[in-house]
């Protein structure tokens, strides 16, 4: 289960294996204060290849993670079934 | 015997499940109730612990998956989310419809901005970041 090194591919790949089953797929945060990091996956059960996880200690990344759940849950709760392209705001 | 085979069919155990936990597990809260708790999951582990917050699609079914053969009378939605967070010993969960999703992102945004704040803070080079502007 490798780790993306940077955000902005684990955002792309997180968005994209969404919206291949979203029904399946999960999105998990973790964090630690006492060891000051945050941990996000995202992943469908299915194969160990489609875990994807991103894990930082920068304040900076804090803002990025909230940003990409909320429009992770703003997906889940939408109507429209996305084929592939994504609205950008 | 009938009332044991009965008592089978009954039982949670295939009721599907929502990252592992059977879901009639955990009665879901108000938003609101959520969210004060998971404030309190985070005034919690602040010395030690996790906080872990989960987030899945969810199309609203009550009833466990119906096994092969079986008919399924049920309609999914399709405009629902759960939400839960568990330190490890106490486990919350809410459901998130289309209607409430602004007020409960929103709310929730603050409250993971507030509370992860324990991370590294980038000061070395501080350009445009900073509110102190010299000009």
């Amino acid at each position: 289960m490798p780790y993306f090194q940077t955000w902005e591919e684990f955002a792309r790949a997180a968005e994209k294996l969404y919206l291949t089953d979203p029904m399946k797929v999960r999105v998990v945060l973790k964090y630690r204060h006492c060891d000051g990091n945050l941990c996000i996956k995202v992943t469908d059960n299915a194969a160990v290849s489609d875990c994807l996880q991103y894990k930082t200690d920068q304040a900076q990344d804090v803002k990025k993670i909230e940003k990409l759940h909320g429009k992770l849950m703003r997906l889940m709760v939408s109507k429209e079934t996305h084929s592939g392209s994504m609205e950008t705001d | 015997m009938a009332l044991i085979a009965m008592l089978n069919l009954a039982s949670p155990k295939q009721y599907g499940s929502f990252a592992g936990t059977p879901i009639d597990f955990f009665p879901f809260r108000s938003i609101v109730q959520f969210l004060t708790e998971l404030t309190r999951l985070f005034q919690k582990c602040r010395t030690s612990g996790s906080v872990v917050i989960t987030l899945k699609k969810y199309d609203g079914r009550t009833k466990p998956t119906p096994r092969k053969g079986h008919a399924e009378s049920f309609e999914p939605v399709d405009n629902k989310c759960l939400v839960r967070a568990s330190d490890g010993k106490k486990k919350i969960s809410t459901v998130v419809t289309t209607k409430e999703v602004i007020k409960f992102q929103m709310a929730y945004s603050n409250l993971l901005r507030a509370h992860m704040d324990g991370l590294k803070k980038k000061d070395k080079k501080s350009k445009g970041k900073k509110t102190k502007a010299t000009q």
